[in-house]
């Protein structure tokens, strides 16, 4: 079972998408800010993070900071933001990082299909 | 006497040199010892603190513009994409169980929740490339997978009015590609082929040209629809315009911010947009943009 860590402080977004993967068989670890995602890098086996960067607990940047110095196998990340593009350009080009999404311009059905690209 | 007026002066010399490539970074040798020359480099020294000055509040204030636009787009689009997701999965979850009239007005809400999304990307393109916030990120892109993946996606749109879609490349080589922004360079397509699309009428015809000269990468879009009234030409690339014969249901549908962006993205190009439209007959709109373009 391929797993997934998803990085997001707005529990609606992080139930829905929780979800609609669960359902196409991933397993998801839920964290609800940077910190918490750091918590389950160090522990569990990753093979895709999905993580936003706007959040109050240690915001995406910071997380991406700390996950450079830790993730050994150097899992790959999938942005998802609803920021700008200026901001997006600083970011998107870092190693690593494998797309950059904008939330409310894609629906999940896309979303999955996108997800499913990277993962397999 | 000149001799020494030059000598005098040689310490301005070199500030002003410097400032000519704006590097306002040096201060003026004021020598202890005053003398006539000394209210002049005194003159210097501070028209060089208060052009720092503005130049670090002008600094600041595009920061501020980059933060403001980062943050209006954040908060608007949350709340919306939360609720298209939300809806999404509803329909998605309960299409079996849905009494068909509840799922229909779900599906119009959704629609409208889709379009609202849009509405906000396109005023926060214009807001960026008025701002001067934009960043462009040029790559060489195949513009005309490009414009064939636009045409994909306006397919469904089209065939409900059974307008025929035609592309021609004519002396483009194969796999051309210009150095231009991907993103930038649909949204500028998307729009005017979804309004060639939109203004059409049954059974129309929509055709794209695509040729390039020595210096210029020339697109034409045609369209068979409502055209554009004389009295309205001159207004079509203002903000929140929609002309005068477009029907109220399709008003709707848009807010009058898709060629405004249009134009401020090939203006940032230095290239060039021109229309013909006849009433009642339809509309050509021709974009001419630099092969080379420049960014600075």
């Amino acid at each position: 079972m391929k797993k997934i860590l998803l990085v997001e402080d707005d529990s609606e977004y992080r139930t829905l998408l929780s979800k609609k993967l669960k359902t196409l068989g991933y397993f998801i670890y839920e964290a609800k800010s940077g910190q918490e995602g750091l918590q389950y890098l160090k522990s569990s086996v990753i093979d895709l993070i999905l993580l936003d960067l706007v959040m109050l607990k240690m915001d995406g940047l910071k997380f991406y900071q700390f996950y450079k110095k830790i993730s050994q196998n150097k899992t790959p990340i999938l942005i998802l933001s609803n920021i700008v593009l200026s901001d997006k350009d600083k970011i998107s080009k870092k190693k690593y990082i494998v797309d950059y999404i904008i939330k409310s311009n894609i629906n999940l059905d896309s979303l999955t299909e996108r997800i499913k690209t990277f993962i397999n | 006497m000149a001799t020494l007026l030059k000598n005098k002066l040689a310490p301005l010399i070199d500030i002003f040199a410097k400032a000519s490539i704006g590097d306002f970074s040096s201060d003026v040798p004021i020598a202890k010892k005053e003398d006539e020359f000394t209210p002049v480099f005194i003159g210097v020294q501070v028209m060089l603190e208060v052009i720092r000055e503005q130049i670090s509040a002008l600094k600041e204030a595009d920061l501020r513009k980059s933060e403001f636009l980062s943050m209006a787009a954040h908060e608007l689009r949350t709340p919306l994409g939360k609720m298209s997701w939300r809806l999404e999965t509803l329909l998605e979850e309960n299409s079996q169980s849905l009494q068909i009239t509840v799922k229909n007005e779900l599906q119009i809400i959704y629609q409208n929740l889709l379009r609202n999304i849009e509405l906000v990307n396109d005023l926060l393109s214009v807001s960026r490339v008025e701002l001067g916030q934009t960043v462009e990120n040029p790559r060489y892109t195949n513009i005309v997978a490009v414009i064939k993946s636009i045409l994909k996606l306006i397919e469904n749109e089209a065939n409900k009015d059974k307008l025929s879609l035609s592309l021609q490349t004519n002396n483009l080589p194969k796999n051309f590609k210009l150095y231009i922004d991907p993103i930038h360079f649909s949204q500028v397509m998307q729009n005017l082929v979804s309004n060639a699309v939109k203004y059409n009428r049954r059974n129309g015809t929509i055709k794209i040209k695509v040729w390039k000269t020595e210096n210029y990468l020339h697109i034409s879009i045609a369209d068979t629809g409502i055209g554009i009234a004389k009295k309205d030409q001159k207004k079509i690339f203002r903000k929140f315009f929609r002309g005068s014969n477009v029907s109220e249901s399709k008003a709707a549908t848009s807010v009058g911010l898709g060629l405004v962006m249009v134009k401020s993205y090939i203006k940032m190009w230095a290239g060039k947009i021109r229309f013909n439209s006849n009433l009642d007959k339809g509309t050509v709109f021709n974009l001419d943009i630099p092969l080379n373009i420049s960014y600075t």
